[in-house]
């Protein structure tokens, strides 16, 4: 089972790559599995069929430990697994601690063993500001971290954060950083920040998005480009993406 | 208010439970708390703290410490204590607090055993569990860590006897062992060698529910079998000799009910059960709070749920605290633990074993 976390500033766009990543590697036949790591619950989206299920985190206010994985557990776009952590009341208790209830409420509930994905992927708000966000990296969940950034200031800022974020748990055997994700904004000097980034980092370029049109199209209808536009070239960007992780995990 | 607790009191939490089983093994147990927390466990949850010495910790963690994250202060702290003591192995785990930071005591662990080189685990307890949730993982991981394969498998392990559920009991069940060739009693009178060798042995006995997952672990890793249940009286003793022979077996009443109602540990409390079936009672109903089912049982914490469970009762056998809530037509049979009502009752807490157990039934009319 593959599992790898995807980190980035807000708003880089990470739940599209990552619901695109999982339609990509659902049409290629894996069982993909993609848990939304953010208090908002809108990391699958654009994979839903069914009616929406309740978060994780709002059937456990519910019913506690009564609540069981096939409520929180929906079939989205060619079967993608769908799963949304979700938060508390806004402006109320503590989402990173949420994060890792959502998170051990599926490891007590064997949720690995029952659906056996083939890929799990973990789509995570933003940076890792807290304990809680860096749960999808530890020991026994994510194997690999991916940050999402644009050449923007503030984009690569968060993702120096997360990369030494990643590097001081590696003591504890936490995910390693599998690369970074460009997500291109035509910023000046775009990729000369990049490469900067990835040389302090000590990382590399595993895949580059460039600006569309289509997925902004694709994201009206709630759909990924890969349902929208299957023969686009953004959707082929994104299973270019998606070969290029799935090569670099059995690396 | 109806899970609040009125006339009764709360069983040992799950980070007691994994205290108590780690209690004589030479670790150096942390538990990441605000300093104080752990006179509760030293005052009532542990008869031998002022007995036996124990490298057992509470971090004093600060207000700031949680707000901040200051994982770093307790990685230096138990580092230079390991380096001072020299612990066979470093346990940590935690209370409310660290359970509310989220702490990351495996991540902790691996990152103090990469510093000192001695084997360090974490353990999620989190204060608000039962003490059988915590000593149950604490056996496994000692499995998981410790224990070494063995080609040849002869005697038995007992799994599950610390003073929470056995105090009274615990000298006779070493007894009891050594007759059938004990080769580890986990973990009242254990050496640390008994640990590294319950490998060797040929069928493990689980007397109390927070021997049972460390079984398991055992069947899976060694093959080792095991069979469930405590020797109580002459007839329990003998029945458990046939389930170690037999290897496997539990000792419980096939006649359930509501007329004799045991609240308690579930192994002893089932072993119970079948004890007073062979002596011509019937209609049994256990109840227990460990969160890991060991037959039919109620599983409750909950004052009005006990309660509840008790409300038709002839006999109710039950920790003295118990007795508020049972029903007052009922008769009341006292079998303190220290589980639950800790040092109070620690001189009445009967030996149940064999022929004692059969006197400590007969002077309750058993």
């Amino acid at each position: 089972m593959i599992k790898l976390a995807f980190y980035g500033k807000g708003g880089i766009g990470k739940s599209t790559t990552v619901s695109n990543v999982s339609a990509a590697l659902a049409e290629k036949g894996y069982t993909v599995m993609q848990i939304g790591c953010d208090p908002k619950a809108d990391s699958t989206i654009n994979l839903r069929r069914e009616p929406e299920k309740a978060a994780v985190l709002d059937l456990l206010r519910e019913k506690n430990q009564e609540t069981t994985l096939e409520e929180v557990v929906t079939r989205g776009y060619r079967d993608v697994l769908l799963v949304e952590a979700g938060g508390p009341t806004p402006g109320l208790g503590c989402a990173g601690r949420g994060i890792i209830a959502a998170m051990e409420f599926l490891d007590d509930k064997k949720a690995y063993e029952v659906y056996h994905p083939d890929v799990v992927l973990f789509d995570v708000l933003g940076d890792v500001v807290c304990g809680g966000f860096a749960m999808p990296i530890r020991e026994g969940y994510a194997d690999q971290v991916y940050i999402l950034t644009s050449g923007e200031a503030m984009s690569i800022h968060a993702a120096m954060n997360i990369a030494l974020a990643v590097e001081m748990f590696q003591k504890r055997g936490y995910a390693t950083l599998g690369g970074v994700i460009v997500n291109r904004r035509m910023v000046n000097q775009e990729e000369e920040r990049i490469a900067k980034l990835c040389k302090d980092i000590h990382s590399s370029v595993v895949g580059i998005l460039d600006f569309s049109k289509t997925v902004q199209e694709a994201d009206d209808r709630h759909q990924t480009v890969i349902e929208a536009f299957p023969d686009s070239y953004a959707a082929n960007m994104y299973r270019r993406l998606a070969e290029e992780l799935l090569e670099n995990a059995h690396d | 208010m109806k899970k609040a607790t009125k006339k009764t009191v709360n069983e040992a939490a799950d980070w007691a439970g994994a205290n108590s089983a780690l209690y004589e093994l030479g670790g150096l147990v942390i538990v990441h708390d605000a300093s104080g927390c752990n006179s509760t466990y030293a005052t009532h949850d542990e008869p031998r703290w002022d007995q036996i010495p124990s490298l057992m910790f509470i971090s004093a963690l600060t207000e700031y410490d949680a707000i901040l994250g200051n994982d770093q202060k307790l990685i230096d702290q138990v580092v230079e204590a390991a380096e001072e003591l020299e612990p066979r192995f470093i346990a940590l785990y935690g209370s409310p607090i660290a359970t509310v930071m989220g702490t990351d005591f495996i991540g902790i662990a691996r990152e103090i055993e990469t510093i000192t080189g001695i084997p360090a685990f974490g353990l999620k307890t989190s204060g608000m569990n039962s003490y059988i949730h915590g000593a149950s993982q604490a056996y496994q991981m000692l499995v998981k860590r410790f224990v070494k394969p063995s080609d040849h498998h002869t005697g038995i392990n007992l799994l599950g006897v610390t003073p929470l559920d056995h105090y009274g009991s615990a000298v006779h069940l070493r007894r009891f062992g050594a007759a059938h060739g004990m080769v580890s009693c986990w973990s009242m009178g254990c050496i640390w060698q008994e640990i590294t060798d319950a490998g060797q042995a040929a069928v493990n006995v689980v007397v109390s529910a927070d021997g049972l997952a460390a079984a398991e672990e055992m069947e899976e890793r060694f093959g080792i079998p095991y069979c469930v249940g405590v020797p109580i009286g002459t007839a329990g003793s003998k029945a458990m000799s046939e389930l170690i022979e037999h290897k496997k077996g539990f000792l419980h009443s096939r006649k359930p009910g509501h007329r004799i109602v045991l609240i308690g540990e579930p192994v002893q409390m089932h072993t119970l059960a079948w004890v007073l079936e062979q002596r011509g009672w019937d209609s049994f109903r256990v109840v227990s709070a460990s969160e890991q089912h060991v037959g039919n049982m109620v599983q409750t914490e909950f004052e009005e749920e006990i309660a509840k469970a008790a409300a038709d009762a002839e006999i109710v056998i039950a920790d003295p605290l118990l007795r508020p809530i049972c029903p007052p037509q009922a008769r009341f049979i006292a079998l303190p633990r220290v589980a639950y009502s800790g040092r109070m009752y620690l001189n009445e807490i009967p030996d149940l074993v064999e022929e004692a157990g059969d006197a400590w039934l007969e002077a309750n009319q058993l």
